[in-house]
């Protein structure tokens, strides 16, 4: 057992020889692996170790008194610092997780395609995300503790109901708040929500952009009115049709009646004791004949107009049939001119009018009543941008495209120079085309416009004047269900030129011909 | 020998920090190098065990000739612990080619 005692103090030189090395890691090591609090609390477990190693060695080797007594009360410290290793770690730890936590919520917070905005009860801003950032061009930092309404004033009007959601602790909801930006009517959902778990006092704000959801509702109404409307006219037509019947046949009737073509009215004269030429001289002199003609033209006219509108508002379940380009391009020509919508705003009469159709083209397949819903839509976008253009300033500054179609841009210096209003229909048959072109010498259209005239729902008119589809369901129709191409051209101050494109022949399954449609 | 309080008062002192350690075993084990830590901890708390035992005991313990077993059995406590706190320092703070 002495040898093993003598043993004991070599053993206090391998500790201290071991931690020499720990403490040798602990400063040549890699920093960051724990934090600096930790690490120190780490060097003085070595350091007092160390200490201890060294002062039983110096005992066994009978030079120790001081050095012992020393011993006896700095070990008391071990626990201690061996105690704040493991609890700054797990203080550390927690700090990080709460780090990570927030880091967390916030990437939530700003993931949300909504603006969300948490207020406390004052309604000072709390919290900010992404969205809301982007829309005010204030980071959180900007807006933290700054009132709701300075920051963003659009939801001033709101502080009430935040102050109701707060204090009755209900989620308050107002659907489809406007908003002007950059002259466009945009509208947001508002939803507040409060905050009054845990002593927070408080709520979140969230504003959605449902412009888009909301134009689309509104189409789907005013197209559900416009078949509704659609079938009324049809079923009005066919009942106008017969007293216009009646209208003309009598007329005709009356007209034969008191010609001299038919001996039958010569002898019923007669018989009244005048004669056929008595009473002709009598109708003649007063007029009458020639308001019978009137009646007899007014009458075929009414019926036509008829015809007409019965032919647009059926359904389109007709198939490509051959048609006559030009009969096509006239009958709705004489449709726009009759337009009641159109006469109201900017009359089709007061447009010179120039019609050049090629030969050659009396049989292009085509969906009829879509293409004449393309040419009317055109027409009506260009008499629109004519009557800007001749009306200038007294006018409204642009009127609406076809049937909500995008707006030309309010440039009134344009055709106003003296030209008279025109508009020019050509055809033209280019292989493997029939090309329309409809040219207005109107104001033109701006290159920010002429972008995005064929997109869905784009329109600068005001709320409730315009779907903006117009142009767009023309794109589709000529693309989409005739395979061919709509193009626009236009030269600021100069003019507009729609150019449609549509196959001659239809190819086998529908197929377009290889050239690429323009994507407007 | 006499039994020290100081010693005695070390033991408990240890004895409550690794009751600490096992008490918040779920979140310490992502203290790095956890194990060789507690295991450096727990062989230092043996060596103040033994330390106290050897103080208790002593007369038995000298009565059977044990008595400077226990004390080497103190100080092996001891420089295992040393040596695994270096390991620890070693798996925390060394370098990766000091590993490999």
């Amino acid at each position: 057992m002495n040898t093993l005692t003598k043993a004991i103090p070599y053993m206090d030189l391998v500790s201290l020889a071991a931690l020499l090395v720990a403490a040798w890691y602990l400063f040549f090591g890699r920093e960051g692996i724990v934090g600096s609090r930790v690490k120190w609390m780490v060097w003085m477990i070595v350091l007092l170790l160390m200490f201890n190693s060294l002062s039983n060695s110096l005992e066994w080797l009978r030079i120790t008194a001081v050095l012992d007594t020393m011993e006896d009360y700095s070990a008391l410290f071990l626990p201690v610092f061996y105690f704040f290793v493991i609890f700054i770690f797990l203080q550390e730890l927690g700090f990080a997780e709460v780090k990570h936590l927030r880091n967390y919520l916030t990437n939530v917070f700003d993931s949300m395609p909504s603006m969300l905005v948490g207020v406390d009860a004052r309604g000072r801003v709390t919290q900010w995300n992404s969205t809301a950032a982007q829309k005010t061009g204030l980071r959180l930092e900007e807006a933290k503790g700054q009132a709701l309404s300075e920051v963003y004033p659009l939801l001033s009007d709101q502080l009430e109901h935040l102050r109701y959601a707060v204090e009755q602790g209900k989620v308050y909801v107002e659907p489809r708040i406007p908003r002007n930006l950059d002259g466009e009517t945009r509208f947001d959902d508002l939803t507040i929500y409060p905050l009054v778990e845990n002593g927070v006092q408080g709520a979140v704000i969230r504003l959605d952009d449902v412009t888009e959801r909301a134009r689309i509702e509104n189409v789907m109404v005013q197209t559900e009115k416009m078949m509704s409307v659609g079938g009324l006219a049809a079923g009005m037509a066919h009942e106008i049709n017969n007293p216009i019947g009646v209208i003309l046949l009598s007329v005709q009737n009356i007209l034969r009646r008191v010609s001299d073509d038919l001996p039958a009215n010569e002898a019923a004269a007669r018989e009244c004791g005048t004669s056929l030429d008595a009473v002709r001289a009598y109708l003649e002199r007063r007029s009458i004949l020639e308001f019978l003609r009137d009646i007899e033209i007014g009458g075929r006219r009414a019926s036509e107009i008829v015809e007409n509108m019965l032919q647009f508002s059926r359904r389109t379940e007709s198939g490509m049939i051959p048609e006559d380009l030009a009969r096509v391009i006239t009958d709705t020509i004489a449709l726009a001119r009759s337009d009641y919508d159109l006469k109201k705003k900017y009359d089709f009469k007061n447009i010179q009018l120039e019609t050049d159709f090629a030969e050659g083209l009396a049989s292009v397949p085509l969906i009829r009543i879509e293409f004449e819903q393309v040419l009317l839509n055109l027409f009506k976008n260009s008499a629109q941008a004519l009557s800007t253009a001749v009306g200038g300033a007294q006018r409204q500054p642009a009127l609406s495209a076809a049937a909500g179609g995008a707006q030309r841009q309010p440039t009134l210096s344009a055709a106003a120079g003296g030209r008279p209003p025109k508009l020019t229909i050509r055809t033209e048959r280019q292989e493997p085309w029939a090309v329309i072109t409809v040219t207005d010498n109107g104001p033109g259209i701006a290159e920010s416009v002429r972008k995005r005239v064929f997109e869905p729902f784009f329109t600068t008119k005001p709320v409730g004047e315009g779907t903006g589809l117009g142009l767009s369901v023309s794109y589709m129709i000529i693309t989409i269900h005739h395979k061919g191409q709509l193009e626009l051209s236009s030269v600021p101050g100069k003019g507009t030129t729609f150019t449609i494109r549509i196959p001659l022949e239809r190819a086998a399954g529908d197929s377009a011909p290889t050239t690429e449609a323009h994507d407007g | 020998m006499e039994i020290q309080q100081n010693e005695i008062v070390v033991f408990i002192l240890m004895l409550g920090v690794l009751i600490f350690y096992v008490g918040t075993y779920a979140q310490s084990r992502r203290f790095p190098g956890w194990k060789l830590f507690l295991i450096s901890f727990s062989i230092l708390t043996a060596g103040f065990f033994f330390t106290n035992i050897e103080g208790v005991f002593y007369q038995i313990l000298h009565l059977h000739g044990l008595a400077e077993a226990s004390n080497i059995l103190e100080h092996s406590c001891y420089v295992v612990s040393a040596i695994v706190l270096a390991l620890w320092s070693r798996s925390v703070f060394g370098r990766r080619s000091d590993r490999s």
